[in-house]
């Protein structure tokens, strides 16, 4: 072996060493990068020694730059990832339901209800006064509109959770894309190289966001190409190429519905309410909302069928039999909160309303009504209105607490999971330190060893002269 | 716990803590601050569904309240004006049986007349007394006075039609009136159209309770009510709704009814609070004395010095004076059931209002010891994360 092939050795060993300290400096700078996955160099011997003809040839260089991930951590975050997204939506909804229905402090629905009981019995105890003529008719209208209020603002949560949708389905058809563009480019450079590995780690980030949209499964396939699949099969990336989701228009609701672009096929049963935002948004757009407008509705049927039956019975001020006292606004309309009105005729002369059981203007007739207030006229019988309020009441209340512990503890698993991922592809600035420094040892010793064979040379070379 | 810690693990778990010491802090806060321990449903689902129900009762208890409020003042005027009432046949059958003794003369008889003439209209104004506009013994007819200045005949009022209604054509009655008691007919028609497709039911008792429908075509005929009296229709177009009353009286002086008034004291508790001006003043009363004839009959027979005549009145002035007793004890009695219910309803309005409190209202002493110790824990906090990250290897190195 020659002397000056002992000056490439030195040479590798100092490329090698700055090449360590490159991806040290890299790791150390993106020490607070999101995502980042740290990258160690792996060095390894080369050449050989041969004792007999007395040549050696061995020296160092670099076999690859390692990711440091932990795979199935990977997965169970994404995972996890669609069961925190979910309960985020659930638990920021809820809780918005919950202020339309905010009882804690009086004054709401319940209050109005209670009033409008209490003028009846008013009118009940004077049937010819002028003045509780018009506080039942003012009462009445207060609580129409609080029942109009109340649907209103829950069907513009609706929309707003149809807004979110269509925002949630344009966000997945983006990262589809991107995922199926960071395929091709991870496929065309070598697989070990640290751009590889810079593009892994945006993927690793974009398929998180995924999983934490839409309910779906992942396998990395051949030539590092990662797919991404639909519970159903339904494939959104396969390889280079990505499916995207389209809006459709429903069959009978205002609101748009998911569906799989190329075979128009709608997801509604694919995207449950626990797995990623768009599931947990349909659910709460199509179950959770309506479940709470049908109640309202219910009860505000039910208080606009019992009151008119009760006073159609009755004699007004004039001895006319009474008419409807609550009416719908479209007439036919069945969403009966949101429509529910008091019927101009008594709006514009409130001596129409009913309060008499006989033509003598007694008032027997508005006593009757008032005590529908204790009257078992909803669920069946079983209830009166304010029990069923109140149900309604406690099971938001049970429902809101349930989601915000379950959000809890999701966001707790999730935290772990990501300390569990950072203690293995996270960046220590201590451990990136002992690199340097150990690096920085090599590549001094390196370079000793240069000046070590520039003497041997000069001692050869003195030999000559 | 993993064997790398690194650095990020560090600021996320310090941030995550403070972040979830800050939350549980501003939670204390909020309760402190509100003096609630009910801030939003979810805080306490069983305990928000209970207030509903809580606050709906207190706010019946208020309503059954003002219920009785409302009565309060009837019936303490309905209880003077009826022992005045009372007083005043005292006075008369005072004179009664004076006159009626032989020692009373033509004059003193005639001088007791106008007395009782006196006492005559002083007790007519007293049963036609008023309360904010409402005739306190004209039964549930409280816009009518209930008694006449003289008495009347069996008599009936003219047929009307409601002001609503769609048949615009001539109503009549005939007949005489034959009930004992005085009535409101009403006519409903249940399906429209003209007399001879449209059908009808009667009432006897002001609209309260429906006889069966008619036949079709029958309104083209004589439509008979009872008690001797029948209604006729010319010929029109009826609408479903249309309704006719006609009033009719039995011979004396009453012209309200026997309906009563009632208020709700709670539920399925009703009280009449009212008495009738025929249960006090009428031969319809529990002492079957018309007590304005009585007083008109003994004027008669002190006018026409009639002594036998003036003893016979002497007995009805007894029970007429029993019959308005009766109605005073029936008011007493309906008062102290009132004033018993109102304690009750006292009662039960505070265990409310401490069964809400219970619910809704935090403990303060309880708070305080609670945002002291979460202080501890915010300050214990910052602490950890100001120091976290003074030790690295970076200090050893020159």
């Amino acid at each position: 072996m020659s002397i000056s092939s002992l000056l490439n050795v030195s040479k590798d060993a100092m490329l090698s060493y700055q090449m360590a300290m490159d991806v040290t400096g890299g790791n150390i700078s993106n020490v607070n990068t999101a995502g980042y996955t740290r990258q160690r160099t792996v060095f390894a011997a080369s050449g050989n020694v041969n004792a007999l003809s007395a040549s050696a040839q061995l020296s160092v260089r670099i076999e690859k730059i390692e990711r440091q991930f932990d795979s199935h951590t990977e997965m169970q975050i994404a995972e996890q990832a669609q069961r925190v997204g979910a309960g985020d939506v659930k638990n920021e909804m809820l809780q918005r339901v919950e202020t339309v229905f905010d009882e804690t402090n009086g004054g709401k629905l319940s209050d109005v209800i209670s009033r409008f009981w209490n003028s009846w019995d008013d009118l009940a105890n004077n049937p010819s006064g002028q003045v509780e003529r018009d506080a039942l008719s003012s009462v009445a209208q207060e609580m129409a509109g609080m029942f109009n209020s109340y649907a209103d603002q829950l069907y513009s949560l609706q929309q707003s959770v149809n807004d979110s949708v269509k925002g949630a389905v344009a966000d997945i058809n983006d990262y589809t894309t991107e995922i199926a563009s960071l395929n091709r480019q991870i496929g065309q450079i070598s697989g070990t190289s640290g751009e590889a590995n810079r593009l892994l780690d945006e993927r690793t980030g974009l398929l998180k966001k995924l999983c934490g949209l839409i309910n779906c499964q992942y396998i990395e396939g051949a030539n590092g190409a990662l797919n991404v699949y639909l519970t159903n099969g339904q494939s959104l990336v396969e390889g280079e190429i990505s499916h995207e989701l389209a809006l459709m228009k429903s069959h009978d609701g205002d609101f748009q519905e998911v569906a799989y672009k190329e075979s128009g096929e709608r997801l509604n049963g694919i995207l449950t309410a626990e797995k990623g935002e768009l599931g947990a948004y349909l659910d709460i757009r199509d179950r959770a909302i309506p479940e709470y407008r049908d109640k309202l509705d219910d009860m505000a049927g039910t208080i606009r069928q019992e009151v008119n039956k009760i006073h159609r019975q009755g004699f007004d001020a004039k001895g006319n039999l009474g008419g409807m006292f609550f009416t719908t606004d479209p007439e036919n309309s069945t969403s009966y909160a949101r429509d529910l009105t008091l019927n101009k005729e008594i709006l514009a002369d409130p001596g129409k309303i009913a309060a008499a059981a006989s033509v003598a203007g007694d008032g027997e007739q508005a006593a009757a009504v008032a005590a529908l207030k204790d009257k078992l006229i909803m669920s069946d019988g079983q209830a009166t209105i304010s029990v069923f309020y109140a149900s309604v009441i406690g099971q938001l209340g049970r429902d809101v607490a349930a989601a915000s512990r379950d959000n809890d503890y999701q966001h707790n698993v999730m935290s772990q999971l990501t300390n569990q991922r950072e203690g293995i592809s996270g960046v220590s600035i201590d451990e990136e330190m002992m690199n340097l420094i150990k690096y920085q040892m090599g590549y001094n010793t390196a370079g000793k060893l240069c000046q070590v064979v520039d003497e041997m040379m000069d001692t050869l070379m003195s030999l000559v002269q | 716990m993993s064997i790398r810690i690194t650095d990020s693990m560090r600021y996320n778990t310090a941030v995550g803590n403070m972040f979830t010491i800050q939350r549980q802090y501003s939670e204390v806060m909020d309760k402190l601050a509100s003096q609630k321990r009910l801030n939003r449903i979810s805080d306490d689902a069983i305990g928000s569904s209970r207030l509903v129900d809580f606050r709906k009762t207190q706010s019946d208890i208020a309503g059954y309240q003002n219920n009785i409020d409302d009565t309060d003042s009837w019936l303490a005027m309905t209880e003077s004006t009826l022992t005045s009432g009372g007083d005043l046949l005292a006075k008369a059958q005072e004179l009664a049986v004076s006159q009626a003794s032989a020692t009373a003369s033509d004059s003193s008889r005639k001088s007791a007349a106008s007395n009782v003439q006196e006492i005559y209209e002083q007790l007519l104004s007293l049963a036609n007394t008023r309360l904010g506009g409402r005739y306190l013994f004209s039964g549930s007819r409280t816009d009518v006075q209930p008694f006449t200045a003289s008495a009347q005949g069996a008599r009936s009022d003219d047929p009307v039609g409601a002001a609503g209604n769609a048949y615009a054509g001539q109503v009549t009655k005939a007949g005489t009136y034959t009930g004992a008691q005085n009535k409101t007919y009403v006519v409903k028609i249940v399906a429209g159209g003209t007399e001879n497709a449209a059908t009808y039911c009667v009432s006897k008792d002001g609209g309260k309770n429906w006889g069966a429908e008619s036949e079709a075509g029958a309104l083209a005929e004589r439509v008979n009510l009872g008690d001797g009296m029948t209604m006729t229709f010319a010929t029109g177009d009826f609408a479903a709704g249309d309704v006719f009353i006609m009033r009719a009286y039995a011979a004396g002086y009453y012209q309200g009814n026997g309906e009563d008034l009632s208020v709700s004291l709670g539920k399925n508790a009703n009280a009449v609070y009212n008495i009738t001006g025929e249960a006090a003043f009428t031969d319809r009363g529990v002492g079957s004395v018309d007590v304005f004839q009585v007083l008109a009959d003994l004027k008669s027979a002190l006018d026409n010095n009639q002594p036998d005549e003036i003893a016979a009145q002497t007995d009805k002035l007894q029970a007429a004076q029993e019959q308005v007793r009766v109605a005073i004890s029936k008011c007493g009695s309906v008062a102290n059931r009132m004033a018993m219910a109102k304690n009750n309803l006292d009662d039960l309005d505070q265990n409310m209002a401490t069964m809400i409190s219970a619910i809704e209202d935090a403990d303060i002493a309880e708070l305080a010891t609670q945002v002291a110790a979460k202080q501890v824990a915010l300050q214990a906090c910052y602490e950890v994360a100001a120091r976290i990250q003074n030790n690295t290897i970076l200090n050893f190195l020159d």
